[in-house]
């Protein structure tokens, strides 16, 4: 017998990013804690893309067991897996994040499976059918249960932006970071390096906070952290003040006005570059100009492109960074393209 | 000759106990093992189904039939499971059986105890002729024990007979025919009162000397011939429980007493109620026979009801009435290649290996008789 598809979906409206329901479905230990029907979940191998799990869920009573290839692409936001052994003769699927419309995300959830017993899964075909779905549909809704409690948060307690570069000791390391905003309850963050991201210690000043990340995202450098518990209010206002007042505007224009090379896939464009800053780019070409996987690289420093405005008829090209470009790497292209003096073609 | 072709009978079974689901799960997935509990919960959601039918089977080669195997996905180790949904399984079973054609229903194991005294308003629902079979089974192991005892030389008159599980349908109606043909009836169930009731209702046929008992180790203990054909679904003996030269039928499905290789060689138990047929009868996978040319009696019951029209069929509780189990009785004389047979488990009992057992009862039954 062929392979019996349930799916199901949840759509999340307002500002929830998707960097979060990553998080909470990517965290396989987690699901044990927070849908009913997963027993356990044995990580038994994960480096980040591919992984093994096993598994052992109840249906209505009815304890089933896998073990399955995970495989975690988180530029899309989707798992896919496919079981190696255990009770199916197969049970693959994925789970897939997307953006919803204007705000909001969707989260898709889908299982191809076929318990492999002839005669039984004739007869029982449609019986089963409508018990993993109801299976699927209970573990999205812990999911989405999950991801609202975060939102809740977020309006209890509101983020102010900050967009500077600060200070701070992260486990007992003095590192640099790029604020993104502040909330009594979490901080956003990029930082270039990496710490242990299960067990955070925060210390800014006198202020010592317990926290626990709510997404690393190691390719960007953005983290997300939660408080374990939520500052005070004159400890927010002590931070807010510490971080607006206490360091430069994080994106400050450069003039630069000069010629220089950047490159996209396999090609090297001619380039005079007008402005620089850690957030974005603005330049003109002179033959042609194409970006490559959303890939730029300019004093041999690797950067992601956000967006593109991308004028044909002047040949002008303004860029928004995906990430600051961290204060070393700024440096280290300022001082490449400020010296490059090859004259205006 | 002319084939006289007599329309369709339906089997409707379940597995006896959980040996005999894994093995056929096994079967369908012989790749795989999977936990009890998880097999319990399939089969407790799988809906009743046909498993096989077997065409153009005979008797006599003049009056021709065909049957229809349909499994009620039910297990007596099933704790959860409502009787409604059994019923439910049931229904479905009988519906299956009229689409195939079928005259006859025989509700074989806990399928009859289920829709016992509803047997009525489930053949007039699906307009079909239901029976549970008790009346052959019950003719089967009478037939059985008479054999037993000719063949090892004990003398029912002068025997104990010890029957665990005698106010069920069949186990009153063997008390019923041996009441008068044995030395001592030792009856046991789990109330006594039910058994009162029974003695009192059929005391013209009990003639023996009667004990009525809810301890079946004092039955086992006492009698040297044993009929089990209780309900329950785990063994309650083993062979090394009896005393030497006892006689043990073994009609309970799933089985009463649990043996294991090698047998007893002076204790002779075979699975009661089941009768040789000159056709095969093979799913293909382990139904707790020996051969594939033996079947239960009440399935066989459907079988007779088919072929002949004035047969009386089983319905309810203490219904088979001597005359009832007479007519039976004669059946199993008359209709041609229909036998008793004897077997354990998967092993059927060979003629020089119930020789042997003939010497060893007829010494060990004396000494129970100078005991007593």
């Amino acid at each position: 017998m062929g392979f019996e598809r349930v799916s199901t979906e949840a759509i999340l409206k307002g500002k929830v990013r998707k960097e979060f329901a990553w998080k909470i479905i990517s965290d396989y230990k987690k699901y044990e804690e927070i849908m009913e029907n997963v027993d356990q979940v044995v990580i038994l191998e994960n480096d980040g893309n591919e992984g093994k799990s096993e598994w052992f869920i109840t249906i209505e009573e009815a304890p089933l067991r896998w073990i399955e290839h995970d495989y975690f692409d988180i530029d899309n936001y989707e798992i896919r897996f496919e079981s190696i052994d255990g009770d199916f003769e197969n049970i693959n699927g994925k789970w897939k994040v997307e953006n919803y419309q204007n705000e909001g995300i969707k989260i898709y959830f889908q299982i191809d499976y076929n318990l492999g017993i002839p005669v039984i899964e004739e007869v029982l075909g449609h019986i089963l059918k409508e018990k993993m779905k109801t299976n699927i549909d209970s573990m999205i809704h812990a999911i989405k249960e999950e991801l609202t409690k975060s939102q809740e948060d977020d309006r209890r307690f509101p983020r102010i932006n900050i967009g500077r570069y600060s200070n701070i000791m992260l486990n007992d390391n003095n590192v640099r970071a790029y604020i993104v905003n502040l909330s009594q309850k979490g901080m956003m963050f990029y930082y270039d390096g990496e710490f242990d991201a299960s067990n955070i210690i925060l210390k800014i000043d006198d202020i010592t906070i317990r926290a626990e990340s709510l997404f690393n995202d190691l390719k960007h450098k953005n983290s997300r952290i939660i408080f374990k518990e939520p500052i005070s209010l004159n400890q927010m206002e002590y931070l807010k003040n510490k971080f607006m007042l206490g360091a430069t505007r994080a994106y400050e224009r450069h003039v630069i006005e000069k010629n220089a090379k950047i490159a996209s896939g396999d090609t090297e464009y001619n380039v005079h570059i007008h402005n620089i800053s850690p957030k974005g780019i603005f330049f003109k070409y002179y033959d042609t100009f194409e970006i490559h996987k959303d890939k730029i690289k300019i004093a041999g420093i690797e950067l992601y492109v956000k967006e593109i405005h991308h004028d044909v008829g002047i040949k002008s090209v303004r860029i928004e960074f995906k990430s600051p470009i961290n204060e070393k790497d700024y440096d280290k292209i300022l001082s490449e393209i400020k010296d490059n003096n090859s004259k205006t073609q | 000759m002319n084939k006289i072709y007599k329309g369709s009978v339906a089997f409707i079974c379940h597995p006896p106990d959980m040996d005999i689901y894994r093995g056929y799960i096994k079967y369908l997935k012989p790749d795989k093992d999977y936990n009890d509990k998880l097999l319990l919960k399939l089969f407790e959601w799988t809906p009743s189904y046909k498993i096989t039918e077997w065409k153009d089977l005979t008797f006599d080669g003049k009056e021709y039939f065909d049957a229809y195997f349909i499994m009620v996905p039910f297990l007596p180790e099933m704790k959860d499971i409502s009787l409604k949904k059994v019923i439910e399984k049931i229904d479905d079973a009988l519906s299956i059986s009229v689409q195939c054609g079928c005259k006859v229903a025989a509700l074989g194991a806990f399928t009859s105890i289920v829709l016992q005294g509803k047997e009525e308003d489930y053949a007039k629902k699906h307009e079909i002729k239901i029976t549970s079979g008790n009346a052959l089974t019950a003719a089967g192991i009478i037939r059985s024990v008479e054999k037993c005892a000719r063949d090892f030389g004990v003398d029912l008159s002068d025997s104990t007979i010890g029957i665990i599980g005698a106010s069920g349908d069949i186990g009153s109606s063997c008390a019923t025919y041996f009441g008068n043909k044995v030395k001592k009836m030792i009856l046991t169930a789990k109330s006594k009162n039910s058994l009162e009731i029974f003695y009192e209702n059929k005391k013209d046929f009990l003639q023996c000397e009667i004990e009525l008992s809810t301890n079946n180790a004092f039955a086992v203990k006492n009698s040297n011939i044993i009929i089990f054909v209780t309900s329950s679904y785990v063994p309650m003996f083993n062979q090394d429980d009896f005393l030497g030269g006892t006689i043990v039928c073994d009609a309970s499905a799933p089985q009463n007493v649990y043996t294991k290789m090698p047998l007893r060689k002076d204790v002779f138990i075979y699975h009661g109620g089941i009768l040789s047929l000159p056709f095969k009868l093979d799913p293909g996978f382990d139904i707790g026979l020996a051969s594939p040319y033996s079947f239960y009696g009440c399935q066989i019951e459907g079988i007779l009801l088919l072929l002949d029209d004035s047969l009386p069929f089983s319905w309810g509780r203490g219904n088979i009435s001597i005359d009832k189990l007479e007519l039976y009785l004669k059946k199993i004389e008359t209709i041609s290649n229909l036998g008793i047979c004897f077997s354990i488990g998967k092993h059927e009992y060979t003629n020089e290996e119930i020789n042997k057992y003939k010497e060893n009862i007829y010494k060990n039954v004396r000494l129970i008789s100078i005991k007593n």
